[in-house]
Parts: C-alpha cells; structure tokens; sequence
C-alpha cells in the first residue's frame, strides 16, 4: 500500500520543536513591547519633571509588566530591554546617550533588568498558567456537555453524532466518523465513509480490520497531499470504529494536544457505547428469560390439561378391557382397543405438538453423556412397542458397538419418532429393520421399512415442519412434525439425520449418526474390571 | 392373589383418575382407599397399614414427593408414583427419596397392575430372604456367590458380580447409577456412568440370550438398570401388553 504515506518526518518534526506559536509572532510581540516602552519614556519623563525622581527607571517595570501579562514572556522581556536603553538615554547622565557614568546608576538599571526579566517570567507564567486553566475549563465544559448528551443517547447512533460534533467543536475542523458492526465487516453504519478521500478510506479500512498504523495514524492524501488525523474507538465495543479528523492545511496544529482532546472524547463515548451494549444484552437476556419461562409454563399447563383426561380415558378403556363382559365379546373388545389405540396415537401427536412448541425459540440443552446404542434402540422400541406392535422388528446390533455421546432422552426420542414414522407410514405386518454399524468415529442407525418411500426430491424436505410426503398425505394422517422434530433432537445431540429412497425395493431409509468413542476412549471409559 | 385381600391407597386428585385405578385394582383382587390430598393421604396411611400406595407427583396441597417422605420416615411400605411427565432427573430424584417405582401418564391398567404385582411380591414376608434369585434362566446364589445361566454355571468376574448382586437384592425395581457407582466403584467414581455401561454390556453378553435385546438386565435410560422381577410360579407375561 503505497499509495498511503503515514507523515512520519512531519511528525517527528513537529514533536522535537513542539512550538506552539510561529516566530513571526514572537518578532511582534517584540516589537509590541519595545514600543510600550517608547511610549512609555514621556510619561516617565513628566513624572521625573515633575517629582525629581532619580530612580525613574523604575517606572519601566510597568510596561514590562502590563506587556508579559498582555503578551508574555517574548514582549516583556524586549520592554525590559527597552526600559533599560530608555532610562540610560533619557535620565542618566550622560543624558541622551546610552553610556552610563556612575556605577550607582549602572548597578540600579542591571537590577532593573534582572527585576524586570523575573517579573517578565512570572507574570508570563502566571498568563500562560491562567491561559491553560481557561482552556481546560472550556474543555471540561465542553466534556460535561458531551456526558450529558451522551447519557442521554437512546442508541449508538446518537452516540456518534454527539462524537462528530463535539469533536468538531473541539478541533475546529471538520470531523467524520466510520463505523463498522463488527471486526472487518465494511458496513459504514454512520455514513462518512464514502465521503472521505479515497486514499483516507483505504487507510481507515485497514484500520477497521484490526491492523496497526503506526506514526500516530497521521496520513496524508496522495491525491491533494492534505493530513488527516485518524483516532480508532476502544476495541472494547461491539462497534469498532474511526474518528477520522481533516487537519487545516495553513496551519501546523499542535498534534499531541490535538489527540489528547480527541481520545477523551473517544473514551468516553466508549464508555457510554460499553454501558448501552452491556444494557441491551442484559435487556435481551431478561426479555428472552421471560418469554422462556412463560412459554415453558404454557406448555407445561397445556401438558398436564391434555394429557390428565387422556390418562383417565386410556385408563378407563384399559380396564373395561379387562372386564369379563367386554374380553369376552369380540365386537366390544375391538371398541376399547380402538379407544385404547387412538388415545395412545393421540397422547404422541400431543406430545409431538408440545415438543414442536418447546422447539421453536427454546434452546435445548442437551446432556450428553456416553451411552450404548443397543440402550438407545431398545429404549425407542420400548417407548414404542404399541405403535410397533404390528409390525416385524429386524434388529441388527453388533455386540461390539462403541459407545455414543449424545443425551439419552433426546437421542432415543428421535430414534422412536423415526420407528413411529416407519410404522405409521408402512402396512401392517411389514418388516422394519434396524442395523446399527459402527463407522469412522460414529455410529450409524439405520431405520429401513417397506412403504410407499418417498422420490428423491422429497428426500431433503422430509425433515422439514408440517412437511409431509405425497404418498404419506394420501393414505395416512399425521402431524408432519415427528420427522422435524427429530432432526432437532439430534441436532441438540450433535448428531445427524437423513433419508434415502431405499435401493433394493419400495420404502424408506432414514440413518441417525451419533458421534462414537474412539478404541482408545473406549478403554479408558471401561474403567478396570477387578 | 393367595394371600388375605390386600390393600392399596390410591392419593390422587383427579376423580375419574381414582375411579378407574379403583376398578383396576379391585378387579385384580385388591381392596382400595382413596386420598385427594397429599395430606390426606398420609394420615390416612397412619391410621391403618396399607401394603402399597400409589401417589400421584402432581397434588394441590403438596408435591407427591412429600408423601414419599413421610411415609418414608417410619414405613417401608411400596410406593408407586404417577406422574404426567417424567424428567430422568426426577424419575431418579423420587427414587431417591424412596418411592420402588415409577409409572408415566397416560398408562395402561396393565402396566401398573405389572409394576404394583412385582412391589407387592418384593415386599412379601420372607421375599428379602431369599438365598437364591432366578429370573428366566439366570438363576444369582447370593449365599455361595454363584451364577447359572441355564443351569451352567458362569464365570464373573468381582464386579459383574457384584453388580448382578445389587440388582438381585432389589429385583424388579429400578436401581439408579449413582447407587450402582457407589456400591461397586466407591463414591469417588458416582459419575463415572460409562464404567457402568461397559460393565453391563460384558455383564449381558454372559447371561443374556440377545445381548442386544436384553430381558432379563433392563436398562431405564437415563436412570438406571433394572432386573426383571423372578419367574413366579404362575406365568407372568414378561412384556405386558396393554388391553389385548
């Protein structure tokens, strides 16, 4: 990047001379105060006309004094000089020359001098003192005004506007100001990017993008050759920004003092940017919190309202049962077991629907642990077994399976759901094969069944909400949750689902991948066997 | 049932949930009381001795879990709880507190009654007693610290035993992972579950038919492990089956 040059001689220049004034100032006030003193040099003479004063020198001091405090050390110490010539001329004899004959008089107008240099120096420093501390009170000022505005800021951009204007106010020249939404990402947010030149913005970029510009990030313009100062926010906000500052090209501008104001500034609009963001992720996490427990009380309610009249007539139907009057008569043993059928049907779709509710916005929080797969099949079975009842299960499960980390609960139910699907989509008295096979770090379940299957478009989509196959739709009714739902189980249990049309006939292959222990890892979780 | 009538407390809010629990349990033989309230139940439980109480978690006056732990202060009676839904931390967390089982709603009368029949059995006079477990066809001699399958004998090693020990010492209820870490590896290894899991899987593949589909050393995911109740003399389906 060389067509950016960070001014480092300029600056280097500027930092050993470090003055603050020009020196054609400093002949003027020279001047200034030798010409106090010659339109001083009357009035003395009125007064020593007048009184017969000897030591009229003395009265030199006064503008000596007025031009240190007027115009400081330069001009006082020229009227000191000034009054001296003036008192040897005009009242010592030899009277009009600059020759002094008693060493009395020569004695009094060298204390003159030295009274009047230490009178120079004090009352210069006193004017400069009372000078900063104006300043500084000016800046203070400005500074609370800028607290203020900035606590009253709703948000960053209002923040940063107060940052462009109080800077500009403070430096007197035209400030910009670039932000980004994070580390890199070049989203001018305040707008002033595409308003700087362009060897400027290059610089501010690399900036952004975490790099140092090293010379106190003076750069200059290829183009026009004008200095730009540039001032990078606290890396502690979640915006990262720059504070880019055009220098006035007449004037040599006090570069220290000038960065000093601005990183003020800069601080404390970081400060107030920290404040807002920490506010607004402790309102977020509070909103979030809320909306959680409300949701999950609604859910537990609808839960408990649901499942407590579903219990008692799953119950009731289980027990007339087994009543000798109903086991004993076809026809109304056929009628419980089709309340008993559909209560249990119903209690998964409602178990499906809350799960979906508690899915969507809730974060599962899985708890993994290492288990056995053969443990999560047989749990999906038996959590099952009614569903599956009808059907043929082939299970292959090699004894030697490492074991899976995964959480339990949520593993085994998106495996059942996956068995309830092969069973609800399939004929009765069809097989559903389940192979579990152990494969480079992970363990594989396949669940394999004979339905109507699903075309190779539909393959990826299966997994989707309210989702429901062509073939599905038609013959059968459900929720076109249970295979949504369980994509989001394994998800939560850092583990994968898919689904095939089947290769050797009609139907549906859906494989679960749970990540497996290592033969090493499956050493040390044994534990010894003594 | 040869025993005397024996009798069940049912604590339960809902009113049509205790109608058909009673119909339920007296059509297997046994006589019933009701409570809704879990205060209720307890003093009821005081006033005349019951040999199994089922409580539900969810009551309007307490948590069932406080009518464990009365009853628990002073009695060994079975409890069974019911329960809409069951995190595997509360399944763990009742059992700890003493209840022998667990039975999620909505359930069928026949797996209660299965549950309820192994509580009972287990807490029979003389059920504690017994030198010799036999589940199918594994057979645990506690007293020689032997065990046949099939009748052959089958060779342990310490901790498979001692695991097959525990369970058979609490035959037919759930025995969670802490306890079983506890007993067999000491109390510096209670989260150690996968040394549980590798000990069960070898365990299996000694006294299982299908190591993959066990029956006789059940696994609760996410609780514990379980030995079946033992082959009573009148056949006990070992896979209940609702309504059929």
């Amino acid at each position: 990047m060389n067509d950016i040059s960070i001014d480092r001689d300029v600056e280097a220049l500027l930092r050993g001379a470090s003055p603050s004034e020009p020196w054609s100032r400093y002949v003027l006030h020279a001047g200034v105060g030798i010409l106090m003193t010659i339109a001083f040099a009357p009035a003395a003479l009125v007064v020593q006309g007048a009184l017969g004063v000897k030591t009229v020198h003395i009265l030199f001091l006064i503008p000596v004094i007025v031009a240190a405090t007027r115009l400081g050390l330069i001009a006082a110490l020229a009227a000191a000089f000034g009054g001296t010539a003036a008192s040897a001329y005009f009242f010592y004899p030899p009277l009009y020359s600059l020759r002094v004959l008693s060493p009395d008089d020569a004695v009094a107008l060298a204390m003159f001098i030295v009274v009047a240099a230490i009178t120079s120096h004090l009352s210069a420093t006193a004017r400069n003192n009372a000078g900063i501390a104006a300043r500084n009170y000016r800046q203070l000022e400005m500074l609370y005004a800028f607290s203020r505005k900035l606590a009253a800021s709703p948000g960053p951009e209002e923040i940063l506007a107060a940052v462009k204007e109080h800077a500009s106010a403070l430096v007197g020249r035209p400030v910009s100001v670039v932000t980004f939404e994070a580390e890199g990402h070049r989203a001018d947010t305040a707008g002033d990017l595409a308003s700087l030149p362009e060897g400027v913005g290059k610089a501010v970029m690399r900036l952004a993008e975490g790099e140092k510009l090293d010379g106190g990030m003076l750069v200059t313009e290829p183009s026009d050759a004008r200095k730009w100062l540039l001032r990078p926010f606290s890396r502690n906000t979640h915006r990262p920004g720059v504070l880019v500052v055009e220098l006035d090209p007449g004037t040599v501008p006090d570069l220290d003092q000038l960065r000093a104001s601005v990183d003020i500034l800069l601080e404390e609009a970081a400060a107030t940017l920290e404040r807002l963001d920490l506010a607004t992720t402790v309102a977020d996490a509070e909103l979030r919190r809320r909306s959680e427990s409300l949701r999950e009380a609604i859910i537990g309610s609808a839960s408990h309202a649901l499942r407590t009249p579903l219990a008692s007539i799953l119950g009731s139907a289980s027990v007339l049962a087994q009543t000798p009057a109903v086991s004993g008569d076809e026809r109304l043993r056929t009628l419980t077991q089709i309340i008993v059928g559909e209560a249990e049907r119903l209690n998964l779709d409602i178990q499906k629907m809350l799960d979906a509710a508690a899915l969507s916005g809730a974060q599962l929080k899985p708890d993994l642990a290492w288990i056995d797969p053969a443990d999560l099949v047989n749990a999906a079975l038996q959590s099952h077994r009614r569903e599956l009842a009808d059907h043929e299960i082939v299970l292959d499960c090699p004894p030697d399976l490492p074991l899976v980390r995964a959480d339990a609960a949520l593993a085994s139910a998106a495996l059942g759901l996956v068995l309830d699907n092969a069973a609800r989509y399939s004929d009765p008295g069809g097989v559903i094969q389940i192979t579990t096979r152990s494969d480079r770090g992970l363990v594989r379940f396949a669940v394999v069944d004979e339905g109507p299957g699903l075309t190779a478009d539909e393959a990826p989509r299966i997994f989707e909400k309210f989702y429901r196959g062509s073939r599905a739709r038609a013959s059968t009714r459900g929720t076109g949750l249970g295979l949504w739902i369980a994509n989001a189980f394994l998800a939560a249990s850092k583990g994968r689902i898919a689904a095939a049309p089947r290769t050797d006939r009609q139907g549906t292959c859906v494989t679960i991948e749970l990540p497996a222990a290592t033969p090493e890892e499956m050493e040390l979780l044994g534990g010894n066997d003594e | 049932m040869s025993n005397p009538r024996q009798t069940v407390l049912i604590v339960e809010d809902e009113p049509q949930m205790r109608r058909f629990l009673r119909a339920g349990f007296e059509l297997d033989g046994l006589d019933v009381d009701e409570a809704e309230t879990a205060q209720a139940g307890v003093k009821l439980a005081t006033l005349k001795p019951f040999d199994l109480v089922v409580v539900d978690l969810g009551l309007p006056d307490h948590d069932g879990t406080y009518v464990i732990e009365r009853l628990r202060a002073w009695s060994t009676v079975p409890i069974i709880v019911l329960s809409v839904r069951f995190h595997e931390s509360e399944k763990v967390r009742v059992l700890d507190l003493g209840a022998d089982d667990y039975v999620v709603k909505p359930f069928g009368m026949a797996e209660l009654l299965a549950r309820a029949r192994a509580a009972l059995r287990r807490k029979a006079p003389g059920a504690a007693l017994q030198p010799v477990v036999t589940v199918g066809p594994l057979s645990i001699d506690l007293a020689h610290r032997r065990i046949q399958v099939a009748g052959k004998p089958v060779q342990m090693t310490p901790k498979e035993y001692r695991l097959l020990e525990i369970l058979a010492q609490h035959w037919g209820k759930v025995v969670t992972h802490q306890h079983l870490l506890r007993e067999i590896w000491g109390a510096a290894h209670a989260d150690a579950a996968h040394y549980l899991r590798i000990l069960v899987r070898k365990t299996r593949q000694k006294i299982e038919e299908d190591p993959a589909r066990p029956r006789l050393l059940t696994t609760e995911l996410g609780v514990g492990y379980r030995l079946a109740p033992p082959s009573p003399s009148t056949a006990e389906p070992s896979q209940a089956r609702e309504a059929s």
